[in-house]
């Protein structure tokens, strides 16, 4: 695998718009705020050196940064394959959280900073500064509240941007009440053949790209404070109806059979999983209904329950949406395949655009809006607003995608603003 | 480090076979070839290709027709660096059955709930079994029959979101996830996807999350998000001491420099 030297692009290329434009991820992220996820469809799919993509290109502007893994990065081999992984490198003075046991495996000086309350199987979850350019190994950060205190604390310690490195094929870490924008990572490691891999990145981007709930209902219920026990009924003359459950894991059918014909939506606090969705589908619930979900990372249902759902009629809508930046795209997988580089871009591109997508170690990038004038980050900003997509495709001439990609439903970003976490209360 | 008289380097570790260092390994395999000469130097090819030296194919044997089944010796040419290794485990003290509810009473206070299950398609509860059914594994009791774990034990198939309603249900104090079949590495998509459901139903701060199974190592535990990974030759004691000595820990009823 190559190292951070070897990936792509730094600030002066993104300058370059109209001339073969050269697209830098470290654009597309720092359009979005101040602070991403890299999740992945499965391990080995490339989350590491894209994160590497986008650590480079903070580098090279000076951007300090913070750095946290909801796994573990940067180790020598993988835990599965037994194969060579990529190492994270961070320039002097940037931040990273990790566990006490994998900071001794760094490859750099560094110092520690401050400790979180967390600690997990590899010790306490642990602030350090890196003292010189070099890797290092991240890990420990692996639930949602410990992944949140690291953030916090990073921030607070001066990183101006922070970054989360994900685990295997793990979400948790892209929910919005943790960073603004999202970088999912594909490729060859997730189906045997390039159609599967490409079906399935689709339909997680679907799901992960579930619009926001845009509603009056929405001031009244206070998303930061709904847990697994809530269920709100909303009524199409708008009132609300709460009903309180262990779960809805557990009372599936029961939350069900108060779904009445009259309801516009039916809000949920905790996972959405297939038992709900085909107890509505039974009774034959779905048609324009609407299941809210907190953020996208509660939807864990089976991705054939959620086709069914939504051939239905029903929808899917997220209080928080995940804000979806950028498809990176891994061509190789560790049992030694690997798909036509360009060819698996340009499918892959087709089947979610608008989303801009690249493969940062080729150096290709699809559905990248080229604009004039104003430069390349806010063009960026612009597709990335959500209501943006498709104006966004039909911008994307030279370097972008088909003209099959045009007459696709820009189906993710037909939200209206964006709702912040615990700003709809 | 001298071993038997004879000095052993440990950054270079070769495999013994007869003397110290001299490589010799045993191997089996399968090729989907007719049995027979060819066949025999297939093997030999493959396991020269493998770093083998001095390659003897002991024993072929005819399978269905088309297929040869082989047992092969040789001399491995590579070594190992063991001073190198590092691999994370599970950090607990071990405790007889005797010890972990003595423990559970003094520090804990109350009975310890576990839930278990063999999730996905996976219908192998062998594992799963050797750890909490009563009658236990290799002479030692399992969960079921210790008087301070109280263990429910789901049985195979458990679809991941009933294993996690059952946790709900009954205030789990841990989550028990058994995988045997790893075929294209189908456990990584079940255990991820476990825990993300129990993320999202936002109790993963209230139950230990616990994997285990013949490929299952603490690394991949960790690596997913699990507090502990357990492999073969996992004992129930294993289990039930790390469990008892992680939830006291969390509790702030015990600190794990104190005596046991």
């Amino acid at each position: 695998m190559p190292g951070p030297s070897e990936v792509a692009g730094d600030g002066r290329e993104g300058a370059n718009a109209m001339a073969g434009l050269k697209p830098d991820i470290t654009d597309i992220v720092l359009a979005a705020g101040s602070s991403v996820a890299v999740v992945g469809m499965a391990k080995n799919c490339g989350k590491t050196v894209t994160l590497a993509a986008i650590l480079k290109g903070l580098a090279a502007r000076g951007i300090p940064v913070g750095v946290a893994s909801a796994g573990r990065d940067g180790e020598d081999v993988d835990a599965v394959t037994m194969l060579p992984k990529p190492p994270i490198w961070l320039p002097r003075g940037a931040l990273f959280a990790t566990a006490e046991h994998l900071a001794a495996k760094a490859r750099a000086p560094i110092e520690p900073v401050a400790a979180t309350r967390h600690t997990s199987a590899l010790g306490r979850l642990v602030v350090y500064r890196a003292l010189a350019p070099g890797t290092v190994e991240v890990g420990g950060g692996n639930s949602a509240a410990a992944a949140r205190d690291a953030v916090a604390l990073m921030r607070q310690l001066g990183a101006r941007f922070v970054a989360i490195d994900g685990a295997a094929g793990r979400k948790f870490s892209c929910a919005p009440s943790l960073v603004e924008a999202t970088v999912l990572a594909t490729g060859a490691a997730l189906a045997e053949t390039m159609d599967g891999a490409v079906r399935r990145t689709a339909c997680a981007v679907r799901a992960l790209t579930v619009p926001g709930w845009d509603t009056r209902a929405t001031v009244r219920v206070p998303g930061g404070a709904l847990s697994r026990r809530d269920v709100v009924l909303v009524r199409r003359d708008g009132s609300l109806g709460r009903l309180s459950v262990p779960s809805v894991l557990l009372r599936a059918d029961e939350v069900a059979s108060e779904v009445t014909a009259d309801l516009d939506a039916v809000l949920i606090g905790g996972a959405l999983t297939s038992s709900f969705l085909r107890a509505l589908l039974r009774r034959g619930r779905a048609s324009g209904l609407t299941v809210v979900v907190r953020d996208a990372t509660r939807i864990l249902a089976e991705p054939g329950d959620i086709e069914r759902f939504w051939s239905a009629g029903g929808k899917l809508a997220a209080i928080h949406p995940v804000r979806l930046v950028a498809v990176t795209t891994n061509p190789t997988a560790p049992d030694g395949r690997l798909f036509d580089p360009a060819l698996f871009l340009d499918r892959m591109a087709r089947a979610v655009a608008p989303i801009p997508t690249l493969d940062v170690v080729a150096g290709f990038a699809r559905n990248f809006p080229v604009v004039s004038g104003a430069g390349v980050a806010a063009g960026v900003a612009r597709s990335c607003r959500p209501g943006a997509g498709r104006h966004a495709v039909a911008a994307a001439g030279p370097e972008g995608v088909s003209s099959e990609a045009f007459s696709r439903q820009a189906m993710p970003c037909d939200g209206a603003e964006l709702p912040r976490e615990g700003g709809v209360a | 480090m001298t071993v038997s008289g004879v000095n052993l380097d440990l950054t270079r570790v070769r495999p013994y076979g007869d003397t110290l260092d001299d490589g010799w390994v045993q191997m089996s395999f399968t090729l989907p070839v007719p049995c027979g000469p060819e066949a025999t130097r297939a093997a030999e090819l493959l396991c020269e290709k493998m770093g083998l030296d001095d390659v003897r194919v002991v024993y072929s044997h005819d399978i269905a027709g088309s297929f040869t089944f082989f047992v092969v010796y040789g001399k491995c040419v590579h070594s190992v660096d063991f001073t190198a290794i590092k691999v994370p485990k599970v950090n607990m003290k071990h405790m007889t059955f005797d010890e972990i509810n003595e423990f559970i009473e003094t520090h804990i206070g109350r009975k310890i709930v576990v839930v278990a299950a063999c999730t996905g398609t996976d219908a192998h509860t062998v594992g799963i079994d050797a750890i909490i059914n009563m009658k236990g594994y290799a002479g030692e009791y399992g969960l079921e029959r210790y008087p301070w774990f109280v263990a429910y034990n789901l049985g195979s198939q458990v679809p991941n979101e009933v294993l996690v309603a059952k946790a709900i249900e009954v205030g789990a104090d841990a989550i028990l996830v058994s995988q045997v079949v790893t075929q294209k590495n189908i456990h990584i998509d079940n255990l991820t996807n476990l825990a993300e459901l129990v993320e999202a139903e936002g109790i993963r701060d209230k139950v230990l999350l616990i994997m285990g199974g013949p490929r299952i190592t603490h690394e991949l535990a960790v690596e997913l998000g699990y507090d502990a990974g357990f492999g073969p030759g996992t004992l129930p004691s294993h289990v039930g001491a790390f469990i008892a000595q992680e939830l006291a820990r969390r509790m702030g009823a015990w600190t794990p420099s104190e005596e046991v």
